[in-house]
This record gives C-alpha cells, sequence and structure tokens, in this order.
C-alpha cells in the first residue's frame, strides 16, 4: 500500500504546470484568471518564519519554494492555495505567507522611502499601494508588524527589520509610526512607546 | 551544552537595538585599548576622527546538541584584516534600513546565509576599532538548514567554531605587541589551527563575561 502516491503525483503536477505557466508583464502568473476546481490538501505548509514544509519535512530547494510563491493565492474563505489553471491545492500559513527579510531606506521626512525584501525575492515598498500595518496581541500586546505584497498576500516584518524599523520611527498625533511615500503608518499610541523606554530605563 | 543556552545568551545581551547617539556619536562602548572595559578616556589610536558604524551578524548556529558560532577567514588579498578571522558584517550604508538590516545584508553577501534563517536575539556592546568603526555585534540564532555560497572577493572560507569554548573567559589569552611605538594589549582563542583574536576575539570575549555575571 503506498498512501504517498497520489499526494506525489499531485505536487509533481502542480510543479509541472506552474513551470509551464507564462509569466505577465510583473513575471508573474495570472493566478486570479484561475479557477480550477479544489484537489485538497496533500501536506503543504509555511511556518511563522517563512520555510515551506512538505509532509512535516522543510522544502530546502530555494528555487521550488520561489516557483510556489509566484501560484501562491489568498481566497475570500481566508486560506491559502496553490493555483494552476488545473489544480487548486490548500497550503497552510501559520501566520502570514512570506517573511519581509531585509529593508533599505532613502529619503527623510515624510519623502522616505521604505523598501522591503521578501525571503522568496519579492519587493515591496511601503505606501499607498503597499500598507504597512501592527497587530497587537490582544494579551501581551506584542506587535506582529506586516507589509503587502500583492492581491491579499502579506510578508511578516522579521524581528531584525522591526528593529531597524522602530529606530526610524517619530511621532506623529500621538501616534508613533512611519513614514514611507508620503504616507504615516501607526505603529502604536505615543504614550505606549514612551512606557516601554521607560521600562528599559 | 544545556537546552537553554538560548535563554541565557538573551538574558546576558541588550534586548533592544542601542539609541542613536550610542551608534552614530559616542565612542564604542568596548573596543581596541579598552578590552576590559572602563577607560574610555584613553587616547584612541587614531585620535578622534569621526568613527564609521558597522554591523555584524554574530551567528549562533542552533544545531541540537553543541550550538557553534559561525566564523569567516577573510580573503587573503584584502588591503584591510587580509587573512583575519571575522563575523560576517561590514560598513552600514546610506541604504542599509538600519544597522540590523546591514549585518544581514552583508552575511548573505559574503557568505550567501539567507537572512530568514536568522532570528535576531539582541546587541552586544559597541566595540571601537583602531581603524576608525564603532562595531555593532547583531546576535542571531541561525537554524540549520541553510546553504552558504561564499564571496571569493571577500572570504577565503567559513568555519564553526563550538559557542561553549567561546563563552569561557578562561580560553581568552592576553597578549601584548608593540605597534605604533607603544604597547597594545589584544585577546586571543586558537581553535583547530583558527587564530580568532582582535575585534572580534573582543566582543566574544564581551559575551563570554556577559555571560559569566
Amino acid at each position: 500500500m503506498n498512501d504517498d502516491a497520489p499526494t506525489q503525483n499531485a505536487l509533481q503536477n502542480v510543479i509541472a504546470q506552474a513551470q509551464k505557466a507564462d509569466g505577465g508583464s510583473d513575471g508573474l502568473p495570472p493566478v486570479h484568471l484561475w479557477e480550477p476546481d479544489y484537489c485538497g490538501d496533500i501536506g503543504l505548509h509555511i511556518a511563522r518564519d517563512g520555510q515551506w514544509y512538505y509532509a512535516g519535512s522543510p522544502i530546502g530547494r530555494k528555487r521550488l519554494v520561489r516557483l510556489f510563491s509566484t501560484i501562491l493565492r489568498h481566497d475570500d474563505d481566508g486560506e491559502h492555495y496553490l493555483v494552476t489553471p488545473v489544480e487548486k491545492i490548500r497550503v497552510g500559513v501559520e501566520d502570514a505567507p512570506f517573511v519581509a527579510t531585509l529593508m533599505q531606506v532613502t529619503g527623510v521626512g515624510r519623502d522616505q522611502v521604505l523598501r522591503f525584501e521578501t525571503n522568496v525575492h519579492d519587493f515591496a515598498t511601503a505606501g499607498a499601494e503597499h500598507a504597512l500595518r501592527i497587530e497587537l496581541d490582544p494579551n501581551d500586546k506584542t506587535p506582529s508588524p506586516y507589509i503587502h505584497i500583492r492581491a491579499r498576500l502579506e510578508a511578516l516584518i522579521s524581528r531584525a527589520v522591526f528593529y531597524d524599523l522602530v529606530a526610524l520611527g517619530e511621532t506623529v498625533d500621538d501616534q508613533f509610526g512611519v513614514w514611507s511615500e508620503n504616507v504615516f503608518f501607526p505603529i502604536a499610541p505615543a504614550a505606549d512607546v514612551e512606557a516601554w523606554l521607560e521600562d528599559d530605563a | 551544552m544545556s537546552t537553554d543556552y538560548k535563554t541565557r545568551i538573551r538574558e546576558a545581551i541588550l534586548a533592544d537595538l542601542p539609541d542613536h547617539n550610542t551608534l552614530y556619536n559616542a565612542p564604542g562602548q568596548i573596543g581596541d585599548g579598552r578590552l576590559d572595559g572602563g577607560l574610555v578616556g584613553r587616547p584612541r589610536p587614531n585620535g578622534n576622527r569621526a568613527l564609521k558604524l558597522a554591523a555584524v551578524l554574530v551567528p549562533v548556529v542552533d544545531y541540537e546538541n553543541e550550538p557553534k558560532i559561525l566564523l569567516t577567514r577573510r580573503a587573503d588579498h584584502l588591503a584591510q584584516h587580509s587573512g583575519q578571522v571575522a563575523f560576517p558584517g561590514g560598513k552600514v550604508e546610506a541604504e542599509d534600513g538600519g544597522p540590523v538590516s546591514a549585518a544581514l545584508r552583508e552575511a548573505q553577501e559574503e557568505i550567501g546565509l539567507a537572512a530568514e534563517y536568522v532570528d535576531v536575539a539582541g546587541f552586544l556592546s559597541t566595540y571601537e576599532t583602531g581603524s576608525g568603526f564603532r562595531i555593532l555585534p547583531v546576535v542571531g540564532f541561525v537554524r540549520p538548514g541553510f546553504q552558504l555560497e561564499i564571496d571569493h572577493n571577500e572570504v577565503a572560507e567559513t568555519f564553526e567554531v563550538p559557542l561553549e569554548l567561546m563563552i569561557n573567559e578562561a580560553n581568552y589569552n592576553r597578549h601584548e605587541i608593540e605597534w605604533e611605538g607603544r604597547m597594545e594589549a589584544y585577546y586571543a582563542v586558537e581553535y583547530e589551527g583558527y587564530n580568532i583574536w582582535g575585534a572580534t576575539a573582543g566582543m566574544l570575549r564581551n559575551l563570554s563575561r556577559r555571560m559569566q555575571t
């Protein structure tokens, strides 16, 4: 008996289809145009740190992970799927599907520009088109920051990048936050930030 | 090594990024010529010229039974510090999002260590070098499974040293040499033919001292 055979085939099919797919002007396949039937869950999973897993084992091949990332879609049901013209496979996502692991900054003040790079080498500049948002854990108020990448896909901003991000922050109307491309993104109420700093003193 | 070494490191190091003044204006908190902390008033080898901020990654690879520190040996043809053991890292460039992004970018460029494998734990005291840098050591736990790709323009090789060895202050030997007409001291640790000395040993010894107090 071999329970793995159908899922192995499903994965091979997805890879073959994804490799065939033509990228649009942005180099990405037009996943929003495809409406295949749902094919199930074959044990694909993205952990909070951005690592992809297949049936519990880490996927080490970076090119394969990059390929998968280009056919990932976040649907109305709240779930993430790999989609091709003929397949739709669920991907379990622990937090966000991508992680922003590097940040560049140019300019100062309102004209400051924050550009993020993800673990799968997508880029997004925070601003009118790519929102930066912070969620606070309701219990311990731990912040989880996110940057919008494309469609309904976001990247969790790594702890490393968040250190640099907070160092660029300023206070506007009682809110502590950061500027990028003339948009102010609040991180936390200024009073809370002052309290954090006093805790450390 | 006890499995809670991560907690021990987190408790010993700085949880917050040092403030702007410490990073960009102040002397290094420790450094060449003030190896044991203190003595900030000692003349700097380079006088009082402005220091340049650099950031290095102190990569602690999270192997199950024996965590190790990942180090590089710099390429032999470089003008500065050629052949020396160093952390991945370098100057904080104007476009870097900040020193943490800079350390991770440099690690990616020099040895191909992808930033997604690094979980930043905190920071060590800034270290001032005789060559005019103020170095921020960024301590990160590195998830095993990464693949390295060395840029041989900058790095000759990488190697790993047991964390246990480097956090025992007794393993650091103090040396003195005559340098430009006066005696200078430095610390060194020898491991399997590698000589870890100078700023790299100074920063690691700072970690060892923090973990023992």
